[in-house]
């Protein structure tokens, strides 16, 4: 078991996980690591469980200093990762020493940053996760971001085993150029001039983006008229209501893309022009403001296999590689 | 029965029934998703996502393949014959509301689109019976219909949507009721404020102890009218952890029209 005190909370930490099953119908979102990927990685890194907590760190990580001995490894955005003050390895097995001090700082290169501690992160587990719902107070450390002198705990350790994660596993996630989706569940609101603008005009991030949703500035859409009623509301894409999953492409107001992160509200009233697929929401997670990129339309099937794909990949190197 | 598959990526779908906001509507989503969940079906099923027309279904990758989920749900749906009358376990809640006033800012726009006085609109609002539809959008956020088609009101939305709205406050949009059960942006107008949580992460009166969730999809609820002083006293008690709450269990039994 380790411990740490928090020097430096950074912009916004947080506990996360996998995130919170069963609870959407209560209004609770997912929630869990926004780059659920690197997440997985980085306890994959220490032989955790998946569902073992990390701190996740956004656009600027803080500093933590070991009140006990603990094995760390880091993976996700590039903080200038350091111990004591000298640049230290991502994707790496490392051993702390009472008293050494683990520091972030702004990111060179994506949004979110992961430090997973051996056994994982202690903390509130509400409705089935311990991930931090901050809109919810809920989960977590008192279900909100850390404070300079909070004290962090890991659970007991299960295993001592130790992988390292090469490059390519590490800047998977980091490859936002390309984000792929699914068609629907609105497609009677685009024109098919509207799609081919989607898929060939670049997307820029806007400042307002956070773990509830990512939103885009781009190119205006063109937008089937919609008789409006008092249920959809006044707006040429405003819908009746209804669910939201963790990648869906909201059109609000015809003209602005929000692409909905793992906190999003369980349910929206824009129209769905699609969704982006499972395994690239945690690369759009990990573009910064002002990053562009393009969407590429594919096939449910399509779809299917890459995430198989990347599963799959995540999945081989927690069991397979020599240590 | 009918229902229109959409996709939503790769593990989603939404099983489309209607295209207004009824309760008509809201009842048969309500019935489909507890029979779904109660099929064979609800092995493959993560979770499930009930609104107005509308259920939005997570299912399992490792179990099933979208194409073969797609035509399972037809399958289900096509098998399935309406029943014409719902049976539905459905507590009655009674919930104080001070209308008006700082409490309710909107009330008096919502009476006018009503074309009615403002004592008129509480008293639809407070004698109505206001049926739980979907609990969405932010934690534990209650959207209801009414049950007495002769009490409703309707009222447009917010052309621009506030920053902000109070938890406790009591929303009118279409003709759906919202209430905020935590600090939100919002649409809907404004037409009074409860002084009573119904979200708590904490366990700080009874019904918070197995969920911080009050209201279920299913519930009935009865929104009391309360002056300031009685707004007043419950706050207290609730600052003090003895407030109770009104929750009686019981059934709802509906006949659907034949379709």
């Amino acid at each position: 078991m380790a411990a740490f005190n928090v020097l430096n909370p950074g912009l916004s930490t947080t506990i996360q996980d996998l995130g919170r099953k069963g609870c959407l119908d209560l209004g609770i979102p997912l929630g869990g690591a926004a780059d659920v990927f690197s997440h997985r990685i980085a306890n994959a890194v220490l032989a955790n469980e998946q569902s073992a907590a990390t701190l996740e760190m956004m656009l600027i990580g803080g500093s933590v200093e070991a009140l006990e001995e603990a094995d760390i490894a880091v993976a996700g955005a590039d903080m200038h990762f350091q111990i004591n003050g000298a640049e230290a390895a991502m994707g790496h097995a490392l051993h702390l020493q009472t008293g050494d001090v683990i520091s972030f700082g702004k990111a060179r290169r994506g949004c979110f940053g992961y430090l997973a501690v051996r056994g994982g992160f202690a903390g509130a587990q509400v409705l089935g996760s311990r991930s931090t719902y901050v809109a919810g107070r809920l989960g977590g450390h008192f279900g909100r971001a850390l404070h300079g002198r909070d004290r962090l705990a890991s659970l007991a350790v299960s295993s001592v085993d130790s992988w390292t994660a090469d490059d390519e596993l590490l800047s998977w996630p980091l490859q936002h150029e390309r984000l792929r989706f699914v068609r629907g569940p609105q497609p009677e609101y685009f024109t098919e001039a509207a799609y081919r603008t989607f898929v060939s005009e670049p997307y820029t991030v806007s400042p307002r983006s956070n773990r509830m949703a990512y939103r885009l500035t781009g190119p205006a859409l063109e937008v089937v008229s919609t008789p409006r009623t008092m249920d959809t509301g006044s707006g040429p894409t405003d819908i009746i209501e209804d669910g939201n999953a963790v990648g869906a492409i909201q059109i609000a107001g015809g003209v602005e893309p929000i692409c909905m992160g793992r906190d999003c509200p369980t349910s929206g009233a824009y129209a769905k022009i699609g969704c982006i697929i499972t395994p690239d929401v945690s690369r759009m997670s990990q573009m910064q403001p002002g990053d562009t990129f393009q969407f590429e339309e594919v096939s449910v099937d399509e779809a299917y296999d890459i995430s198989a794909q990347v599963t799959a990949a995540i999945e081989a190197f927690g069991q397979t590689r020599a240590r | 029965m009918q229902a229109e598959v959409r996709r939503c990526g790769d593990q989603h779908v939404a099983l489309v029934i209607g295209d207004a906001v009824n309760l008509e509507t809201v009842l048969r989503v309500v019935d489909l998703n507890r029979r779904l969940l109660d099929s064979q079906l609800s092995r493959l099923i993560v979770e499930t996502v009930p609104t107005w027309c509308s259920i939005l279904l997570h299912f399992d990758v490792e179990k099933v393949h979208p194409r073969d989920l797609t035509r399972l749900l037809d399958e289900f749906v096509g098998a399935l014959v309406q029943a014409d009358r719902l049976e539905i376990p459905s507590r009655l809640v009674t919930l104080p509301v001070l209308y008006g006033g700082s409490a309710g800012p909107d009330l008096e726009f919502v009476a006018e689109a009503n074309r009615i006085s403002t004592e008129e609109a509480v008293r639809r609002l407070a004698e109505g019976t206001h049926f739980v539809g979907m609990i969405s959008f932010i934690p534990g956020q209650a959207n209801c219909m009414w049950i007495e088609p002769d009490l409703v009101l309707s009222t447009p939305k917010y052309v621009e949507p506030r920053t902000h709205t109070p938890e406790g406050t009591v929303g009118l949009g279409g003709s759906s009721i919202a209430l905020y059960s935590v600090p939100s942006p919002g649409g809907f107008q404004m037409v009074g404020r409860m002084p009573v949580p119904t979200y708590s992460p904490y366990p700080i009166l009874p019904p918070f102890e197995a969920s911080p969730i009050l209201l279920r999809v299913g519930d009935r609820l009865r929104l009391k009218s309360i002056d300031r002083d009685e707004y007043d006293a419950i706050a207290q008690s609730v600052r003090e952890r003895t407030y109770i709450y009104q929750i009686e269990e019981s059934m709802l039994t509906v006949d659907l029209a034949p379709r």
